[in-house]
């Protein structure tokens, strides 16, 4: 299927012609840059409306990537982008946009340089979707890396990291990964052409070279994901970031490698990758395992999040190691939910991190007096950790029990994991629903009615998952 | 003879700046340093006129002879060089000292540079080269305090003599062996010979090295480095921006149309001082603390990478040499231009600390700053992944692995360098009071950032013609 209207362009060139905008509007102390904000407020929103529209002429039984466009880009070499999509790339697009959105909402009282995050905020979307939709090696390889650089922008700018070190190390990093697969591609396009994705996954990789290919995709994929031994910058990083948007776009990267994995892998693993895979399997449990652990007995706030966000992520790349083709919609279907708790948690764990920096105390019992927060936070923590509130509980059941049929020991591995970071929100939620009358946080310290409508609006975007994964899709 | 002499025009209008400069000087008493910029650009415009009419038309074929493609590598040269002459025009009028010297001077380093282009014979190169080596000389003593760059100014006079001596040693022992100055009489020297002496290693070896000298290729790049520390802005940029250019397109002409046969030879040089450039560009990138050195380093570095690509003697080499010099001259215009904008108190600020918190204080200047740094990392999907691409693609062609390798390792070292700006400009706070901007820099940053998206969206516009052209080298 061909897009009518380049409506896949549109939404990856959407978010630039925002930030093109953004870059124009007046930002001075008597706007209190309420302009930049509502500039990227209504190109996110306008972007949503196109990637429902998208929805809607989309075939989601199709397992090819539809609505392709094609663009002659280079002719030495000889390069075409073409991009393309399908029902599980267009959930992560806009689960990210919503992700974003959810982000904005905690960074709206901010004034300091608010232009500058619109601005790279709305480059990291316009790079992420295009990453998305990518459906050839090179565009998909261009977006991987061009992602990098508001990424490492938001973190250094807004992250309020302490150690600007890290985030050099950071950024080197993932550019190191992003590098070892540029190589990659332009052996890939030496030895088979320019090969879209889905040509890829069907070629018999040459001899001499498939080794160092899928190493080197491996390699690049793996270093997104917190998995050992790529963990340390990652984690390093996303504990000390305390701008919600800053924390909820950086763990957005590891998706990225994810994706990855589901693009490039073919359903049959190729030789090379079947000798090896399994390593991954073995590294990837333990270092959930570990990672739990360390998250429960973490004091933390924000380190629990990032060991629930990565223990997740790591069950979903074992999924896509292990599970069957069909298994994959579901992995889709559970990352959107997943996507939405986790930024919306953020947000309120960002909101709660501020009231106690405030009021210079300990947030036990914090959400005693107040009713929307605590509400929303509960609401969240339960479907977090896989309670019947959202498209996880059925989704993830779904992956586990594959995961569990094809390897039994790695299979217990991750329901410990699973249930080591459950207990360590739940913990959370006890430690800030715990009665404790030295708490001087009362009523007015509630989130904001417009900002309480939001996130019952996004709640009920995750039960209405639960009950229809694509709920909102109406067919022609 | 009429014809000859109009085949001449771009020669004789930049001799006949020269002329009316110093015709001006002497008798016009109220001169502005705006003044000889102005002179400069309407003659400049005149050799360039001359130089496409002509573009294939030689008046002493036998000294140097025009092809489309050294009209190609003049235009480019030209255009940079009326834009960066705009420029510095502001430095000038920012100090209020006459520009008259140094208009004159990078004229006349114009017409060395575009004669240099086109050499046929190699009598050329040894006249052109000292007297480059002298305007540089001359460039560094202008407006700086005689005590502060003696130490410079004879190391820089001493190397020079250096070269100049190899590049003559080895032209006149090319010359004997082969019975003539001419290139295309050495070509066919080269190509009849079979085995080739040590006498004629030691001839391309001094040549060559000589020009690399030029090119500032480490390890004989210290002299550059030292003009960036010691000249003034309007003299960095010159030599950053237009005499490597035109270097390059003599180092291509030497290797394909006179040295053809010594190849294996020249590889193996060429490689060696390539990585060596790459390597001590990016390294000592890194430890630098003042930025116009932090940018001759990455010079230095971006001139190995382009080297790699030169020697694998072939179309799609150079094509690759040629789009990668272009979009880094374009990026390291922009950087330059960038320079001009940071001021404090009248002085034009050189030390990183300097420009702490950057991006507080002059948003737009910081932002062009960040997109010329991210596209010279190669980055994507900014144009510096062009020239990334071009070149890594012709060294996977050519099955060069070794090659690929070491040039995507030292993507990752010069990139720590550039984020050290990036962290400087953007994460810190701002600890100096910035002087204003002139509009018509944030207008020169305009234009070239379009020419970058342009070139991003529509690579073929940069590529394709180039390509033609530059297939009539073979």
């Amino acid at each position: 299927m061909h897009s009518p209207f380049q409506l896949l362009s549109l939404i990856v060139a959407l978010p630039f012609f925002g930030l093109l905008f953004v870059l124009t509007v007046k930002d001075d102390p008597k706007t209190e840059s309420r302009n930049a904000f509502n500039v990227c407020i209504f190109t996110i929103l306008a972007n949503i409306l196109m990637i429902w529209r998208v929805f809607m002429v989309l075939d989601e039984q199709s397992r090819h990537l539809q609505l392709q466009e094609h663009f002659n880009w280079l002719s030495t070499p000889d390069i075409n982008i073409i991009i393309g999509v399908d029902v599980f790339a267009l959930l992560l697009i806009l689960a990210l946009h919503l992700a974003v959105l959810i982000g904005l909402s905690g960074v709206r009282s901010n004034t300091c340089k608010q232009k500058s995050l619109m601005v790279f905020t709305l480059l990291f979307l316009s790079m992420a979707t295009g990453f998305f939709v990518a459906a050839d090696i090179f565009s998909f390889y261009l977006f991987f890396e061009a992602m990098l650089l508001p990424v490492f922008m938001i973190i250094g700018m807004f992250g309020e990291v302490r150690k600007t070190g890290l985030i050099y190390r950071y950024f080197l990093y993932n550019f190191l990964g992003a590098i070892i697969l540029f190589s990659a591609v332009m052996i890939i396009y030496h030895f088979h052409g320019a090969l879209t994705l889905e040509q890829f996954a069907r070629t018999e990789l040459r001899p001499g070279v498939r080794y160092y290919i899928w190493g080197a995709v491996f390699i690049s994929f793996l270093s997104r994901i917190p998995i050992w031994p790529f963990h340390y910058w990652i984690s390093s990083i996303n504990s000390s970031i305390r701008n919600p948007l800053a924390f909820i776009i950086t763990a957005a990267i590891p998706l990225t490698g994810i994706y990855g994995f589901i693009r490039f892998l073919p359903a049959q693993f190729p030789l090379p990758v079947a000798q090896y895979a399994w390593w991954v399997d073995i590294i990837g449990a333990v270092t959930m395992l570990f990672i739990a652990l360390i998250g429960f007995s973490n004091k933390d706030t924000q380190y629990k999040l990032f060991a629930y966000i990565t223990v997740y992520y790591i069950m979903y790349l074992l999924g896509v190691f292990n599970a069957s083709e069909l298994i994959r919609i579901n992995i889709g279907y559970s990352l959107f939910s997943f996507v939405l708790i986790a930024a919306a948690l953020e947000v309120l764990t960002g909101y709660i991190y501020h009231q106690e920096e405030l009021y210079e105390s300990g947030t036990r019992g914090f959400l005693c007096k107040v009713k929307r927060l605590s509400f929303s936070y509960s609401y969240l923590t339960i479907a977090a950790i896989g309670m019947p509130l959202s498209a996880v509980f059925l989704n993830n059941f779904l992956i586990l029990s594959r995961l569990l049929a094809s390897n039994i020991k790695m299979g217990m591995v991750l329901i410990a994991s699973l249930t080591l970071v459950g207990a360590m929100l739940l913990q959370e939620l006890f430690r800030l629903k715990v009665d404790n009358p030295d708490c001087p946080v009362d009523a007015k310290d509630d989130i904001s009615k417009p900002m309480f409508w939001f996130m019952l609006f996004i709640m009920f975007v995750l039960l209405m998952t639960f009950i229809k994964p694509l709920w909102f899709v109406i067919d022609e | 003879m009429l014809q000859d002499w109009l085949i001449l025009f771009p020669e004789l209008a930049l001799l006949g700046f020269l002329l009316a400069a110093w015709l001006i000087n002497r008798y016009r008493t109220v001169n502005t340093p705006k003044t000889f910029f102005t002179l400069s650009k309407y003659f400049l415009l005149a050799a360039i006129l001359g130089t496409v009419v002509f573009y294939n038309k030689s008046a002493f074929p036998g000294l140097w002879v025009n092809t489309p493609y050294s009209t190609l590598f003049k235009i480019v040269i030209y255009l940079l060089a009326l834009a960066w002459y705009y420029l510095s025009s502001k430095w000038f009028l920012a100090k209020n000292k006459s520009s008259y010297q140094f208009y004159n001077l990078v004229m006349l380093a114009l017409l060395a540079l575009e004669l240099l282009i086109s050499a046929a014979s190699l009598l050329l190169p040894l006249v052109l080269v000292p007297l480059l080596c002298w305007i540089n000389w001359r460039l560094l003593r202008l407006y700086t305090d005689p005590d502060e760059i003696r130490v410079m100014s004879r190391l820089y006079a001493f190397l020079s003599w250096l070269f100049i001596l190899l590049l003559a040693g080895g032209i006149v022992l090319i010359g004997s062996r082969a019975g003539t100055f001419d290139c295309a009489g050495v070509f066919a020297y080269f190509q009849n010979r079979g085995a080739l002496a040590l006498a004629d290693y030691a001839a391309v070896g001094m040549i060559l090295a000589s020009l690399l000298f030029m090119l500032a290729i480490a390890p004989f790049h210290s002299w550059y480095l030292g003009m960036l520390t010691y000249a003034i802005l309007p003299v960095c940029g010159f030599l950053t921006l237009i005499p490597p250019f035109a270097h390059l397109s003599c180092l291509i002409n030497l290797i394909t149309n006179v040295f053809g046969e010594a190849g294996g030879f020249m590889r193996l040089v060429l490689i060696i001082f390539a990585a060596f450039s790459l390597f001590v560009g990016a390294l000592s990138a890194n430890g630098a603390a003042n930025i116009r050195r932090l940018f001759g380093f990455s010079s230095v570095y971006h001139l190995g990478f382009m080297l790699f690509s030169i020697v694998s003697f072939n179309h799609g080499g150079m094509l690759s040499a040629f789009a990668y010099m272009m979009i880094y001259l374009l990026a390291m215009a922009g950087v330059y231009t960038v320079f001009l904008g940071l001021k404090s108190r009248g002085d034009f600020l050189a030390n990183l600390e300097d420009i702490d918190g950057l991006s507080n204080a002059k948003p737009y200047l910081a932002a062009a700053f960040l997109i010329f740094m991210i596209s010279l990392t190669g980055t994507p999907p900014l144009l510096g992944f062009l020239g990334r691409l071009s070149v890594i693609n012709n060294l996977v062609v050519d099955e060069r692995w070794v090659s690929v390798g070491v040039l995507l390792l030292s993507i990752l070292f010069m990139a720590n360098a550039y984020l050290q700006v990036i962290r400087t400009i953007y994460f810190e706070p701002v600890k100096h009071n910035f002087d204003r901007t002139d509009k018509a820099i944030y207008i020169c940053l305009f234009i070239n950032l379009i020419l970058v998206m342009i070139s991003i969206i529509n690579p073929t516009y940069l590529l394709q013609d180039a390509e033609k052209i530059l297939s009539g080298v073979f």
